[in-house]
């Protein structure tokens, strides 16, 4: 896991996709993910610099990238790192996880 | 450069990404019969299929979806084989090189599109670019220009509608102009190429949010309400098959008692008469007899498919299976289980993960098939007789909750022990919502029933022939009983009297030549093994003879019985397994007997052509024979515990 303590300032900063409430809009900076799960999602158009927007967060999150639609256990959204077009409304993550 | 002109007809290749409408594309083109379905990955091998369009013949190759062709998945290994030259040229295995590569490209989603193009060009063999979906992008406001796509990559760019068949006669003009394409230059790319040449064709000219699509998708993956309509749509389909089912099975059935009537008044009485009424008829009819079940769920299953729901409910599925260390992908290939464990088996190479794959192969014969509910309706019905209905459909559902749980359980053991491993966490694509297509369903309903039949047919037939033949010899004479009967029926004064009596003369015959034949004489030999779980010798034979084919358990029970095989009144089949005797004069189905048995049938793997499917898939006999091996001893055991306990209790 990175460096939960986001700065609460204007400047967006790396936040896990499974972090972004739904309906955010984000692009991807980088992931944790293994290789074989890596290759599939850039494959899928969900790479690196993909624009994503969040259609529902939770298990399953589910982004759109440019037309595609994909369903991504909660597992592999907390390991996408995303930089937010703007940054959360939502007080930047307590200790509470986001319903669902 | 052209090397299109006059080549040899190779293969045409269709290539893309999931759920461009390469299937749809097929279909127009060949008018064969193939898997077509709005869910990501579907078709599961390769079709091939000719066409006389254009005024030339050309075979078509049909591949599933693939994202890339670089990825370790089976369907990339598949691409690969297809589209590169084969190491090894003489090898059997190795396919004829394509003629010509068709990429069709979604026009909705252009640049993951491109990067697969990209690395087909980079293959080296000529191709044409069908831009398909366009109609769904002009809904999104987005335009491509299809000329100037082509100038780009400088190969033919057709637009085309596969699903509406538009399109598919320039497809097949512009297949003699196929040419190798322009391929990403050094320093930039794939994906970089992709996006820049998806930027220069398409105009966009609204950007919208799709929030329709975005709330019925968090109705539907919803932790609660998702897993109320996942459950409702399967009690949909579940009721909806069985009731539907009922009636073409009925025909069916029908019209073989009528068949086998009409061989048996046709031949002279002997072996050659049996073997074609009981072998062959008989073996045939116990097949075709479960085709309206599997097409039917085929049918259904690719209608819900083809709306785009099927991919939200595997996260509905995954979330209820996962505990149990299976994939929300393996539910498809369970759910079909219910009709037949071979196609739900075949579904499988549709899991990515190999454990996953496994576990769920091993499982899927757990799941309650349709060959074991004539079973259950003797048992049950001999079980439950003179009580009121709400009980036997009680014990019926039963025994379907019990097969489930056994596979959960089972796959989660296998999970912990055999197949350990992390588990794959779950990433699909979720096609959008769309209309089925009627035209799709009854295709690939056709498809699949063909497939059932070929393949199981065969095994099936091929069993119950040497059933038959292991039942019948090596004969034995005809018992001083047998005579005694015969002779009281000539002399009987009337004629009722003496049908009676020689029919009761050709029943016990029938009875005595199986307790002889190589079947009895097996029968006898295992009795000892299946007695702790309330069988006698009779019984035996009839558990013994269904390790072939769960089916032929009823049949086989009233042949043993000296019933005759007449297994069209099941009331009087019922009646007669409900008075039966033992040696000893005891009933030969006490209700300990018959809910062990019952237990039994739950949970055995008794089922041969199943057994070849599991080794062919899970590669290698081990597989087949671990199944057969667990199976049957959780049955053995299971069974003998409920034996002892409604013994004990009774
Ligand atoms: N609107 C629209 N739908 C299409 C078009 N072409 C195909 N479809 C639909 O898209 C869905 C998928 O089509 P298929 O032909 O199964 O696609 P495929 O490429 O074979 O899919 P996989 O084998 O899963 O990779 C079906 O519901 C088709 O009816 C098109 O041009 N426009
Ligand atoms: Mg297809």
């Amino acid at each position: 896991m990175i460096d939960k303590r986001d700065s609460e300032g204007s400047r967006p900063s790396p936040t896990p996709l499974s972090d972004l409430p739904a309906g955010a809009r984000a692009t991807l900076s980088g992931d944790r993910l293994e290789a074989t799960d890596r290759e599939l999602l850039r494959a899928m158009g969900v790479g690196s610099d993909a624009p994503v927007r969040v259609c529902r967060q939770g298990e399953p999150c589910i982004v759109e990238v440019r037309s595609t639609r994909v369903g991504l256990s909660r597992a592999i959204a907390a390991l996408l790192d995303t930089v937010p077009a703007e940054p959360i409304q939502r007080p930047a993550r307590l200790t509470q996880l986001p319903p669902g | 450069m052209s090397k299109s002109v006059g080549a040899p007809p190779g293969p045409i290749a269709l290539i893309g990404n999931p759920n461009t409408g390469k299937t749809s594309l097929f279909n127009r083109l060949c008018g064969l019969r193939a898997h077509v379905a709005n869910h990501p990955g579907i078709t599961a091998d390769a079709r091939v299929g000719s066409s006389r369009m254009g005024g030339r013949e050309r075979s078509y190759i049909d591949l599933p979806g693939l994202y890339s062709l670089e990825l370790d998945l089976p369907e990339s290994r598949l691409g690969r084989k297809v589209l590169e030259p084969p190491v090894d040229p003489s090898s059997p295995e190795s396919l004829p090189r394509p003629s010509a590569v068709v990429v069709v490209v979604d026009a909705s989603n252009l640049a993951r599109n491109l990067t697969l193009a990209a690395e087909t060009i980079e293959r080296g063999l000529p191709l044409v670019v069908v831009l398909s979906m366009g109609d769904v992008a002009e809904r999104r406001g987005v335009q491509v220009d299809a000329d100037a796509l082509a100038e780009h990559l400088g190969v033919p760019v057709v637009p085309a509608n596969p699903r509406r068949g538009e399109g598919v006669e320039a497809i097949v003009s512009a297949l003699d102009h196929a040419t190798l394409g322009r391929a990403p230059e050094s320093g930039e790319s794939r994906e970089e190429w992709a996006t820049r040449t998806a930027t220069a064709v398409t105009r966009r000219e609204r950007e919208e949010e799709d929030h329709g699509t975005d709330r019925l998708d968090r109705i539907l993956t919803h932790p609660i309400g998702g897993v109320v309509v996942f459950l409702a749509v399967m009690a949909g389909l579940f009721s909806t098959i069985f009731w539907l089912a009922g009636y073409p099975m009925t025909w069916i059935e029908e019209v073989f008692a009528l068949l086998g009537g009409g061989v048996t008044d046709l031949l002279p009485e002997g072996v050659l008469r049996d073997l074609l009424v009981d072998g062959v008829v008989g073996g045939i009819a116990g097949t075709v007899v479960f085709l309206p079940q599997i097409c039917l769920l085929f049918f259904l299953l690719t209608l819900i498919e083809d709306t785009g729901y099927l991919a939200r409910a595997s996260f509905v599925a995954n979330r209820l299976l996962r505990p149990f260390g299976l994939p929300g992908t393996a539910f498809v290939p369970l759910l079909s289980s219910h009709a037949c464990a071979i196609p739900g088996i075949i579904c499988t190479r549709l899991i990515p993960d190999r454990r996953d794959r496994l576990a769920t192969i091993l499982v899927a014969p757990f799941v309650s098939c349709s060959a074991r509910i004539p079973v259950y309706t003797l048992l049950i019905g001999v079980l439950f007789a003179g009580r009121p209905a709400w009980q036997g459909g009680l014990a019926f559902a039963g025994c379907y909750l019990l097969g489930g749980v056994a596979a959960l359980l089972t796959a989660l053991l296998f999970r912990r022990t055999l197949l350990r491993g992390r588990s794959r966490p779950m990433l699909l694509e979720l096609p959008p919502y769309r209309r089925p297509s009627l035209r799709n369903a009854a295709l690939t309903a056709w498809d699949r029933g063909r497939t059932f039949l070929v393949k199981a047919g065969t095994v099936i037939l091929l069993i119950s022939i040497v059933l038959w033949w292991m039942s019948t010899y090596p004969g034995t004479p005809t018992s001083p009983e047998v005579l005694e009967l015969r002779t009281r029926a000539e002399a009987a004064a009337d004629a009722t009297a003496a049908e009676q009596l020689a029919a009761q003369a050709d029943r016990l015959e029938g009875r005595e030549s199986l307790a002889g034949s190589y079947s009895g004489r097996i029968g006898r030999t295992v009795e000892p093994i299946l007695s702790p779980i309330g069988a006698d010798w009779q019984l035996s034979i009839a558990v013994l003879s269904s390790f072939a084919a769960r089916e032929v358990f009823v049949s086989a029970l009233t042949v043993t019985l000296g019933a005759g095989d007449d297994i069209d009144d099941s009331g009087r089949v019922r009646e007669i397994v409900a008075s039966a005797r033992r040696d000893d004069g005891s009933p030969l189905l006490d209700p300990a007997a018959a809910a062990s048995l019952l237990v039994f049938f739950v949970l055995a793997m008794q089922c041969l052509p199943t057994l070849a499917v599991t080794s062919r898939e899970a590669g290698g006999w081990r597989w087949a024979a671990l199944q057969f091996g667990y199976m049957s001893v959780v049955a053995w055991f299971l069974a003998w515990l409920t034996h002892g306990i409604v013994g004990g209790g009774a």
